[in-house]
């Protein structure tokens, strides 16, 4: 901060009496104008559309405010998806809030079936999967791997689990299992997700914990100019997160202590498995809301040690820590090893960050040409996603504000905000592509949780995003209007000895003879912003009509290699089974 | 001796005190020299040659002749305060500092040492030390203006605002046109709830300012500073197309088109600014930073060392060279400029991650650990501090952790 003459006096000045001055005088002094507009990005051929109300779905989140929002209301929601009755074709969980108020207001979270023809149906009753409290996040697993995947959904107060019977009902087993998450009085729940830590071929659950933000605490605060929203994090006692360890009879043990991972402060917004250092066992993602990032190693006993500081993402490059969002894992560069993006507030970028080969990560938002355009938006859920099938993940990031009031302080941030969509450019950078890419990208909105999945299993992956106080964003992927479309391939494991869901497994896909390009998927478990995506992975292949060679490795350590593999098929691949077979989609009854 | 007002030109502010001290007097107390005092003549001669490379701007010579004149006359305060100017030109705060508390000891009834000296602890953002620095000229001389502007000025800077307009206050009426004056009490008032007299302020700075590019700079920072990016670009491109050539309109452009994230036009913008003030070091300093940050580390190296070439103890060009050195390699590069970086900030925690940073990248774990330990603690201090006092979300760009 410069200081000297009276010019630069004045600028230090001002910036040191940051928002508190009676700056509403100075409002009333000269009125406002609005702000250019930002220039365009050049076109690319995919389009999405939004297709919400086409598909019949009618889910609306209810946030639950009376008056003023506070910050548990303007939190969620997540959203999750998954194929819950086997029929081949990606499901929907809406997570909802609840009338804390007393005033009689029904609310419930929502399950949608999706029918296979581009419609969805609500199936929450028949399933019996309403909540049992104020929702803010969602995630799927099969625990008991009897082939069905099981529903967690994070909570207000107590945690509910959802046996999945098989039938298309479920069971609250949340007791039973011992899963409620409330043992180390953590009341705010956010993101969570299954990973199997000690690789023993079931799956473990994360439990993040937000704010301690209870009844009685204080309920707004001022943005600004006198003006009352909901209060930053900070203002509240972080809260611990709960890692439980899955005994493989239906029951869960709290082992936060024991595995070393105990944080009474946390502010857990994000959560995802992955192995970032290729040493064949999980560690885990934790994204703090205004405090560091955690990355637990995997110590192969048991026991993790938060390495963040030392892999050079606990904070930002410079060294801030980040109002994170969302965690995202993906091989961006195609270099056999996993990059990470993670959404942060506005007025500040998101963060991309790309694992070198010196074995830590090194902050690219930069030079990838996400920072600029992330700069102004609240970032929320998103993640890595090659919409285009061109063999290089591309991003998507949910926007929305916290503050609805925000607008009465401020002309150039808004509530309401319009997604980010970027397209891989191959070369390590990355270009925004949300004014080309069709109606999904016209309307701004409070984005909070994303999923992506092809609900169609037409190759091209599809977004949905859960909007808060707002209807739910379907967007199809209508992929290019014009010129040859892109070949894919795409692969749903079965684990047999490993987890069921195959979390964990690491794909690797060579396509195009020497010179071709090298792409890899880890199949995890939660992620984005409280939500969870489809667990087949999907990989573009460009114009290649055949992948030279795929190679999986499971958690149990088993590896498998499958040769000339051909584009546009949707596999299985079962753990130990040599021959790939394929997917079957039930309600058009015929193998793809 | 008495302070001349000189506050709104920075040439003037080294020069609070007089070039030439009595040497008649003080050369009574100089010391032998290889057993033989020297005379008046030598002492005269030996300060005259010194004084006369100062008015001339020869600093480095300047330096050399009173250190000369020093060896002779170890105890002349005058020389001490002179040389305290001379380090103040070459931008060597602490050395100033150093000279002037020398100056200070050995003659405590000269207010105008005391000045100059509040004057060195304000230039580095030390407004902790230099306030008692200012309150001293006061307590010699009351009626100073430029010590009345200046305590008011650091009270400002450390947020005490009832002290900073109780500084304030009793030059009104001869600071009631001047813009930077009217804008700190208007805030001030505000701060300490005196609304209406802030509104007035405001009002006053209106109309002192009138159409003028300065008025709209000031409001345009002011825009700036709470997040009203479309009133602080109208504002500052009125203070632009006012004058073109108006320092800072266009720095200011640059950091809200980088709060924008255009960077192109924030890169453009800082182009126009080294321009138009290319003896200050911010812009050197912010467009380094654009480079760095988008990896072009070869075009970020020259830009902090210019800036650093002006002002060589800017903390953020110090670690900006260093973030530089680290994206390229030279780690060990990289951990000198942050250490000095921190000689200067020690308490900026981001300093300390990225020190923590480049010993790690060095293989020296423990003196990681010991960085990011402080870190840590700094960070809770912050936060510690940032919750009394938080009231919303936004981030705060002057908070401690910083």
């Amino acid at each position: 901060m410069p200081p000297g003459n009276s010019v630069r006096r004045s600028r230090s000045i001002i910036l040191l009496a940051a928002v508190c001055l009676g700056g509403a005088a100075l409002d009333r002094i000269l009125p406002g104008l609005s702000l250019a507009s930002a220039s365009s990005p050049a076109a690319l051929p995919v389009t999405f559309s939004n297709v919400t109300k086409k598909s019949g779905i009618e889910f609306v989140h209810f946030k639950g405010n009376n008056g003023t929002p506070t910050i548990l209301e303007e939190t969620g929601p997540g959203v999750c998806v998954a194929d819950y009755d086997g029929d081949g074709f990606e499901d929907v969980y809406f997570v909802n809030g609840r009338d804390l108020y007393n005033r009689g207001i029904s609310a419930r979270n929502a399950l949608y079936h999706n029918n296979g023809d581009g419609t969805f149906t609500d199936v929450t009753a028949k399933a019996g999967v309403p909540g049992t409290a104020f929702g803010l996040g969602c995630v799927w697993g099969d625990y008991d791997n009897d082939g069905f995947p099981d529903l967690y959904v994070t909570q207000y107060g107590k945690n509910v689990l959802y046996h999945n019977n098989g039938d298309g009902t479920f069971t609250d087993v949340t007791d039973k299992a011992g899963a409620g998450a409330a043992e180390l009085g953590t009341v705010f729940h956010s993101a969570a997700t299954f990973f199997d830590y000690d690789r023993d071929g079931r799956l473990d659950l994360y439990v993040g914990g937000y704010a301690d933000f209870k009844s009685t605490s204080q309920r707004a605060c001022d943005i600004g100019h006198g003006v009352m929203n909901p209060c930053r994090p900070m203002v509240y006692p972080g809260s611990p997160a709960v890692l439980y360890h899955n005994n493989g009879d239906g029951t869960f043990t709290d082992v936060t202590k024991a595995a070393r991972i105990y944080q009474p402060n946390g502010y857990n917004l994000a959560a995802g498995a992955a192995d970032f250092d290729d040493d064949g066992w999980p560690d885990l993602f934790v994204a703090n809301d205004g405090a560091d990032a955690y990355l637990y190693h995997n110590n192969h006993d048991g026991t993790f040690t938060n390495v963040a500081t030392a892999e050079g993402m606990a904070f930002t490059q410079d060294g801030n820590a980040m109002g994170a969002m969302c965690i995202a894992l993906g091989d961006y560069d195609n270099d056999g090893k996993l990059d990470l993006l993670i959404t942060d507030f506005q007025l500040a970028s998101d963060h991309l960050w790309h694992y070198s080969d010196k074995g830590f990560f090194d902050e690219v938002d930069y030079q990838a040409g996400i920072a600029g355009p992330t700069k102004q938006v609240l970032s929320f859920g998103g993640g890595f996603f090659d919409y285009d099938n061109d063999g290089w993940l591309d991003i998507f990031i949910a926007n929305g504000g916290v503050w609805p009031d925000i607008e009465k302080i401020s002309t150039s941030l808004h509530y309401r905000q319009i997604n980010s969509l970027f397209h891989n450019e191959g070369n390590g950078k990355f270009v925004e592509v949300s004014k080309t890419s069709g109606d999904g990208f016209a309307k701004p909105y409070v984005g909070r949780g994303v999923a992506f999945a092809d609900f169609d299993n037409d190759g091209r992956v599809d977004v949905v995003v859960a909007n808060n106080g707002d209807a739910p964003l379907l967007l199809h992927n209508d992929g290019p209007a014009a010129g040859p479309r892109n070949h894919f391939v795409n692969f749903k494991l079965v684990g047999t000895r490993s987890d069921r869901d195959g979390m964990g497994a690491r794909i690797k896909l060579r396509a195009g003879g020497p010179e071709g390009m090298t792409q890899m998927r880890e199949i995890e478990g939660g992620g984005s912003f409280m939500s969870q995506s489809d667990l087949r992975a999907n990989f573009g292949l460009g114009l290649r009509a055949v992948a030279d060679e795929v190679e999986v490795r499971w958690p149990s350590g088993l590896r498998q290699t499958f040769r000339n593999v051909k584009a546009d098929k949707f596999y299985l691949i079962v753990e130990g089974k040599d021959q790939l077979q394929l997917q079957r989609f039930r309600s058009r009854g015929a193998a793809h | 001796m008495r302070a001349t007002v000189c506050h709104k030109l920075p040439a003037c502010l080294a020069f609070a005190t007089s070039l030439l001290l009595p040497i008649a007097i003080l050369s009574a107390r100089a010391q032998t020299l290889g057993g033989a005092k020297p005379s008046d003549q030598d002492l005269r001669a030996a300060f005259g040659k010194a004084a006369a490379a100062l008015q001339a701007k020869d600093y480095p010579a300047a330096e050399r002749g009173f250190k000369d004149f020093l060896k002779l006359d170890p105890n002349n305060p005058g020389a001490y305060t002179n040389l305290g100017v001379v380090y103040r030109h070459l931008g060597q705060m602490d050395d100033a500092i150093r000279a002037f508390e020398t100056a200070r000891k050995l003659d405590p009834q000269t207010v105008g040492i005391d000045l100059d000296l509040g004057l060195s602890y304000f230039d580095k953002r030390d407004f902790q030390n230099a306030v008692p620095c200012f309150e001293r000229v006061l307590s010699g001389d009351s009626s100073s203006l430029q010590a009345h502007y200046l305590l008011g000025e650091s009270e400002f800077l450390l947020r005490d605002y009832q002290k900073a307009i109780d500084a304030f206050e009793p030059i009104r009426d001869q600071e009631q046109s001047d813009l930077d004056y009217l804008y700190m009490m208007g805030i001030s008032y505000g701060q300490v709830k005196r609304n209406d007299d802030s509104r007035a302020t405001f009002q006053q700075l209106v109309v002192a300012g009138g159409d003028t590019p300065h008025l709209h700079l000031l409001l345009g920072k002011a825009y700036l500073d709470l997040y009203d990016n479309a009133k602080a670009e109208d504002e500052l491109k009125k203070a632009a197309a006012g004058d073109p050539k108006l320092p800072y309109v266009h720095y200011d452009l640059g950091v809200l088109y980088q709060r924008l994230g255009k960077l192109d036009e924030a890169a453009d913008e800082y182009d126009q600014e080294i321009k138009i003030s290319p003896n200050e070091p911010w812009s050197y300093e912010s467009r380094g930073t654009l480079w760095v940050d988008s990896g072009d580390t070869e075009h970020a190296i020259p830009l902090f060392k210019k800036a650093l070439e002006i002002r060589p103890n800017l903390p953020d060009s110090l670690a900006g060279l260093g973030k530089a050195y680290l994206r390229e390699g030279k780690v060990n590069e990289a951990v000198s400029y942050l250490k000095r970086a921190l000689e200067i900030q020690p308490d900026s925690a981001n300093k300390h991650y990225q020190l923590g940073q480049a010993y790690l990248k060095l293989g020296e774990r423990a003196e990681a650990q010991k960085e990011f330990a402080e870190q840590a603690r700094l960070q809770a201090d912050a936060r510690d501090k940032q919750t009394d006092r938080i009231t919303g979300r936004l981030p705060d760009s002057e908070s401690p952790s910083q």
